[in-house]
């Protein structure tokens, strides 16, 4: 059975582009994909870093702008009878070696993530978190309105773009991800296309907003909520 | 014969292959490094293709499957930590890690030194001197402020019996448990003066109370009672 790689997807956009609505409608796909998962409680729980409450009702676990441990919790290894976190190889408080990850197969939303990641670095037990996300099965989706507030060492790790319309130049994006030259493209197309539509029309579109889905391994841009007709005559392709 | 004498001499004539010629050859080292990339004119002339999709495309990506953490709900290998590199070793068994904490407890405890173990035979005589004076104190009902005190030189003895006895034993001691024992040990007395302290002053503002109070008469309680009227005088005749 062929299995898809955990995404860490990155949702570039200036405020208003539709985002978090994007977001918020893959996070409702991903957890009714994983109904029987959840029913089963072997997983399945959406993590939120949620400054602006969209999130409610979806995510499972908020996750606070003062938690700076947050990273470090959902990578956590409990032991299996007492349920005690684990520190040694060894449990502490029953002696069992049986341990496991209480919050595998997660997706975590970071919505404006250097709200939470204020630094310029990137924190330890975040890269840990990363270097994890196959073993643990974490689907991570973050935002920031231009791709220069994406951490280096986290453009790395980027598996997928979604790009909304947005004031980001064409350095900024070369700047940071490798991919850079598709993703200009994206936003060439996606601001180009918005172009056509005033303040009024363009919310008029909710929650289908448009962007450029691209993919890390990938030329091939997606537009996405986009008309055919237009991009043609717009004949940016 | 002569024939054959040539083809013999033919095959010793020919030179053995060199081993450097079962390598690539130079000149095609040379013409791969000839080979001209010019990875500026690439990325410019990249060219993004469109690829429109269905609505559902998304849906249909997030909802694929990804493989299950493998750790969910099994145990995990005691060297499996974020940090750490997955190796090949076999993992140790429940049994041959708890010898090996045991093994490590008992490492510490002869670790420690002479002084150490005098150290904890003159805190834990400190601890049960306290406890027993406090017993003997309760025992005795005394609330005055004498000392039932043992002598220092038998209390000096009894250390250092006890720092040789735990020399021999060898045993780690709830430290912890020790020290908690020894504190409520420690104010036991004083928390003992202060409750008598407590009960004397109780008693002294109870008795000023009842001092400022004045003493009630018998026919001052009668007062509040309506005062008796003979019925004659009710009636209007005056009492004689």
């Amino acid at each position: 059975m062929a299995f898809r790689n955990n995404f860490v997807w990155a949702f570039i956009g200036k405020s208003g582009a539709g985002k978090t609505v994007t977001a918020k409608q893959v996070a409702k796909d991903w957890k009714s994909a994983r109904f029987r998962m959840r029913r089963r409680g072997e997983g399945g729980k959406i993590f939120a870093f949620d400054p602006h409450d969209a999130f409610y009702g979806i995510a499972d676990i908020k996750i606070d702008a003062k938690d700076e441990d947050w990273a470090s919790v959902i990578i956590m290894e409990v032991c299996k009878s007492c349920g005690k976190r684990k520190k040694t190889s060894v449990c502490s408080k029953c002696g069992s070696t049986k341990f496991y990850f209480p919050y595998a197969n997660s997706l975590i939303i970071l919505d404006d993530y250097r709200t939470l990641l204020k630094s310029n670095q990137m924190p330890p037990d975040f890269l840990d978190l990363l270097a994890l996300r196959r073993r643990l099965n974490l689907d991570i989706i973050y935002m920031v309105h231009n791709p220069k507030l994406i951490l280096e060492r986290l453009s790395y790790f980027s598996t997928h773009f979604s790009v909304f319309r947005t004031e980001a130049n064409a350095d900024d994006f070369a700047d940071k991800i490798q991919k850079f030259l598709t993703c200009q493209r994206a936003s060439i197309l996606v601001n180009a296309y918005v172009r056509l539509f005033d303040e009024k029309g363009y919310n008029a579109l909710y929650p289908n907003f448009p962007y450029v889905f691209v993919q890390n391994d990938s030329d091939q841009l997606f537009p996405m909520n986009m008309d055919e007709e237009i991009i043609k005559e717009l004949q940016l392709a | 014969m002569e024939l054959n004498e040539e083809l013999q001499d033919n095959e010793e004539q020919k030179e053995p292959v060199p081993l450097s010629s079962l390598r690539k050859s130079d000149q095609d080292d040379e013409s791969v490094s000839e080979l001209e990339i010019d990875i500026k004119k690439k990325q410019t002339d990249n060219k993004a293709t469109l690829n429109i999709k269905k609505p559902g495309f998304i849906k249909d990506f997030i909802a694929e499957p990804t493989r299950q953490a493998e750790d969910y709900g099994k145990s995990s290998s005691s060297s499996s930590s974020p940090s750490s590199a997955p190796s090949s070793e076999p993992t140790e068994s429940v049994e041959d890690i708890r010898k090996r904490l045991d093994k490590e407890e008992k490492d510490e405890v002869s670790n420690m030194s002479v002084e150490d173990f005098e150290d904890m035979a003159d805190f834990i005589i400190d601890l049960v001197d306290m406890g027993l004076i406090f017993g003997i104190r309760w025992y005795s009902q005394d609330i005055s402020d004498a000392e039932y005190k043992v002598p220092e030189e038998k209390l000096k003895k009894l250390k250092k019996h006890l720092s040789r006895i735990l020399m021999r034993v060898g045993k780690k001691f709830p430290m912890g448990m020790l020290l908690v024992l020894g504190v409520l040990a420690a104010y036991a007395t004083p928390i003992r003066k202060a409750h008598e302290h407590r009960k004397k002053v109780l008693a002294e503002k109870t008795r000023k109370k009842l001092k400022i109070l004045p003493p009630k008469d018998e026919s001052e309680s009668e007062d509040d009672t309506p005062p008796y009227i003979p019925l004659k005088k009710r009636k209007g005749g005056q009492a004689k």
